[in-house]
């Protein structure tokens, strides 16, 4: 199930609602509790089985918890946990991986097929964090399973993030934490990602889709570059309205999760960009990863040796093929680059230089992300630098011209102009309060009518 | 202040859950529906709730399609995205380019053209082509392979510039067709070609369907005669329907856009009794080649012959006249109206939909003295249902 999808709109999201607001706020453990329900519900509509996954992870978690705050050899067991937790993910995301690199090698060796089971990425990572911050501080251990899992599996961030960390929520899991207020602004935040997802991140996955699946003899240089930024914007508009969403619905039920993105696309550094991109990611491999390796407090080499560790696991994290590996080793080339060596130079440099740089340097990324594999991204970034097959395409015109609004909506929903907004108008302008909630309406009506129509499938002739 | 704050706070929450209540409560209130009319095809069944499927996630899948098709108020969900479409001025909207002068195209996806798997395909289509002549001619019969324009090339040049009109492809799979069919002496009675010379009359080929207009029908049917060698004896009484035809390309725009074509048909101005089957039924069908709607309604071109019917035979109580077997998609529909009057039996295959036999049996089954294969421009080289006799 996701958010933008009938079953959870008309069906899921209403009955939640019904039954978690049907319980008086003074039963605060039922109301945790219906919310544990629906979130299995929701995560078990992708597969049944997949319970007995988030079961286990939730109880090595909870189990893991327990023993680390206890005393005795607490490192002992926060190794193990992580370790559990590391091997369900290993065996899940990247035993095929790992499989298929050996049967290269050796034939003998059979790749195993392995389903990769929704979500496993964050709640695995988030799993991992409540662990390591009860080692870091033994009082933040939960004795109650309920909360665990409740934290491990709350729907909205559970398939998509942002990673929450346990004591960003742990208060607000036994507070009295709703308000009318929180409720309205959650369910605002809910219909402008809800918008997000519809009207802009699906039609440019439909330009991103066309451009990149486009024969290399057919593509040319304008329209690979038109793919490239298509894509960059699908990806930004789907992952932040999911943030958007995930946020939003915190808020209905009185959690407030941290902000995940803050408008990527104006970074004039790559440093920059990743303090605004996937923040909660980011920060998870800083405090898990970058800074037990001794961050930047050591040696040059091993400042870039911790640079690289924590951009190539941060691109195998995202997928299990190796050109995530190496769009998140171009990240870490890119970030080294920017630390010990371009650094001042490009200070001095305009900014709209900068800009462009850092665009540019964002758009390679995403084609190493979005290729199927390393020989497709080199062909496609080939096709960028001009060296396409194919002539001034006719193609490029099509989707410009066809998908007009999305683009136009698409750049401008780049920039941050609600903040500017916010910081311009009074709150009780009449524009942020009628003109906002108006919005999010039209916005509700219009996504909707994209998930109604999104089975539009036309046949010459009839099909029955 | 925070008062009103709080209103506009209170009236959004009620409008959010009164929309979702709108569609949840008239998902059960309104009458089901089943079909799609402006996509032409059945909506998807709810899924059954199996153990398995439920395990592996593609219950919850399936049911998300079903819902989806089966929301109230779909078809006004449909209705306002492509009315939206069509006021942003999107070149394509349902997959249908409006050229702007009451032509409607397809849309074509921007993909190579395969010159192997054309040459490898038409080789099949002819070799199978030649084969139905030799059986045909075995025993004396006559065979004809008919090429009908396609609309998309027919009207090619409408399309605007930066969009992938499809000749390419389809002139490459005519070319090496006509060339196989050539070394292979297959009988050709092409349309496309003649027309082309004509400059393509804008009379015959409709704007607003894949299909040719009536009076590209007509033309058809005296061109098919005068390939046959045959006088046309019968004339015809020509009718309009005055309401609407919703060609293929204008359904799609859901009623934004109307239509401006109207639907012609031909009766024998003296009457020929038949009997008429369909679906290989014993009972005979509706005694008319056109199965119109309530007076007043609008009309499609599936009314010529009730629509594509797997087989349909006309008898006619003539023995002095020649057996006739027609084989094609939906382009035989029109033509098959005005045919069966010049001949005693008439059998219309639309392999599509026929699975009882291969056409190469059913020809040596029935023996028809005159075999058609009629086929439209954009599918010689197609090796599927009506491209696949054996």
């Amino acid at each position: 199930m996701v958010f933008s999808s009938y079953t959870f709109l008309i069906l899921f999201l209403p009955l939640l609602l019904l039954c978690y607001y049907g319980v008086p706020r003074r039963f605060r453990q039922t109301r945790n509790g219906i919310l544990l329900l629906f979130s299995l519900i929701f995560y078990g509509c992708g597969g049944a089985w997949y319970l007995l996954l988030m079961g286990t992870s939730i109880l090595i978690n909870w189990a893991g918890g327990l023993l680390v705050a206890r005393g005795g050899p607490r490192r002992f067991f926060m190794v193990c946990t992580a370790l559990l937790n590391l091997g369900l993910l290993g065996w899940f995301k990247y035993a095929g991986f790992f499989g298929r690199m050996l049967h290269s090698l050796w034939a003998e060796i059979p790749v195993p097929q392995v389903v990769l089971p929704i979500g496993i990425s964050f709640f695995t990572f988030q799993g991992l964090s409540y662990v390591i911050d009860v080692y870091r501080q033994p009082r933040l251990c939960q004795k109650s399973l309920l909360k665990v899992a409740l934290y491990v599996a709350l729907f909205p961030q559970l398939v998509a993030g942002p990673i929450v960390r346990y004591p960003d929520v742990a208060a607000e899991m036994d507070s009295n934490r709703e308000s009318g207020e929180l409720f309205a602004d959650g369910l605002i935040r809910f219909c402008f990602g809800l918008g997000k997802k519809m009207l802009l991140a699906n039609p440019l996955g439909e330009v991103a889709d066309g451009l990149f699946g486009t024969d290399f003899s057919l593509l040319s240089t304008g329209a690979a570059w038109l793919g490239a930024l298509a894509y960059a914007l699908q990806i930004y508009f789907d992952f932040s309205a999911y943030s958007d969403m995930a946020i939003g619905l915190g808020k209905v039920f009185g959690f407030r999760f941290l902000e995940n993105f803050n408008y990527p696309y104006i970074s004039r550094t790559v440093t920059e960009f990743w303090r605004r991109w996937h923040i909660s990611l980011s920060g998870w491999f800083r405090d898990y990863v970058y800074i037990p390796l001794g961050g930047s407090r050591v040696c040059r080499w091993k400042h870039i040796r911790n640079i690289l560790t924590v951009w190539l696991l941060t691109g195998l994290w995202h997928g299990a093929a190796w050109n995530f590996v190496l769009w998140g080793g171009w990240y870490g080339l890119l970030l080294l680059g920017e630390k010990f060596l371009w650094a001042k130079p490009a200070e001095k440099a305009p900014w709209p230089l900068r800009w462009m740089l850092t665009m540019v340097a964002v758009l390679v990324g995403w084609v190493f992300f979005r290729s199927t594999d390393l020989s497709f991204a080199l062909h496609y970034l080939k096709a960028m630098a001009g060296f396409a097959p194919a002539p001034g395409s006719g193609q490029a015109v099509y989707y410009l011209l066809e998908y007009w609004p999305e683009w136009v909506v698409g750049l401008v929903a780049c920039l941050p102009i609600k903040p500017y907004l916010e910081q311009k108008l009074p709150a009780t302008h009449f524009l942020r309060v009628w003109g906002v909630r108006v919005l999010a309406l039209v916005l509700l009506v219009l996504s909707f009518m994209k998930i109604a129509t999104g089975t539009f499938n036309p046949f010459l002739y009839f099909r029955f | 202040m925070k008062t009103s704050i709080k209103i506009a706070n209170l009236l959004f929450a009620l409008g959010f859950f009164a929309f979702l209540a709108l569609i949840g409560v008239g998902h059960f209130a309104l009458p089901e529906q089943t079909l799609s009319v402006y996509e032409n095809r059945a909506l998807a069944d709810y899924p059954a709730l199996q153990s398995r499927s439920v395990a592996d996630g593609r219950y919850f899948t399936d049911l998300e399609k079903a819902l989806c098709d089966h929301t109230a108020y779909r078809d006004s969900f449909l209705r306002l995205k492509t009315g939206l479409d069509l006021a942003l001025g999107r070149p394509v909207v349902n997959t249908v380019v409006n050229t702007g002068d009451g032509i409607f195209l397809p849309y074509q996806e921007y993909t190579p053209v395969d010159e192997q798997a054309i040459q490898e395909n038409t080789r099949q289509v002819t070799d199978q082509l030649a084969q139905m002549q030799a059986l045909v001619e075995g025993y004396g019969g006559t065979f004809l392979y008919v090429i009908m324009p396609d609309q998309a090339t027919y009207y090619a040049q409408r399309y605007p510039a930066y969009l992938n009109d499809g000749t390419q492809k389809v002139r490459a799979a005519k070319q090496a067709f006509l060339t196989a069919a050539d070394q292979k002496g297959i009988h050709l009675l092409d349309i496309e070609a003649l027309w082309a010379g004509q400059g393509n009359p804008r009379a015959y080929v409709s704007g607003e369907d894949h299909h040719l207009t009536f009076e590209g029908g007509q033309q058809v049917h005296t061109l098919l005669l005068e390939a046959l060698g045959m006088e046309q004896t019968v004339e015809f009484e020509v009718t309009q329907w005055q309401a609407p035809l919703f060609g293929s390309r204008v359904i799609r725009l859901c009623d934004l856009v109307a239509p401006t074509e109207r639907l012609r048909y031909a009766t024998p101005t003296q009457w020929i009794p038949f009997t008429k089957y369909n679906w290989g039924n014993d009972t005979p069908a509706y005694e008319n080649t056109i199965a119109l709607p309530p007076e007043g309604e609008s009309i499609r071109y599936g009314s010529y012959m009730g629509g594509d019917v797997s087989e349909t035979v006309i008898q006619t109580n003539r023995p002095q006249l020649n057996n006739v077997m027609m084989l094609g998609d939906s382009f035989t529909n029109l033509q098959e109206t005005m045919l069966y009057t010049e001949f005693n039996e008439s059998r219309f295959l639309d392999l599509r939909h026929y699975s009882q036999m291969s056409a190469m049996d059913y020809v040596q089954t029935h023996r028809p003295d005159v075999v058609i294969i009629m086929r439209d421009a954009a599918n010689l080289a197609g090796i599927t249902g009506n491209g696949n006799l054996q």
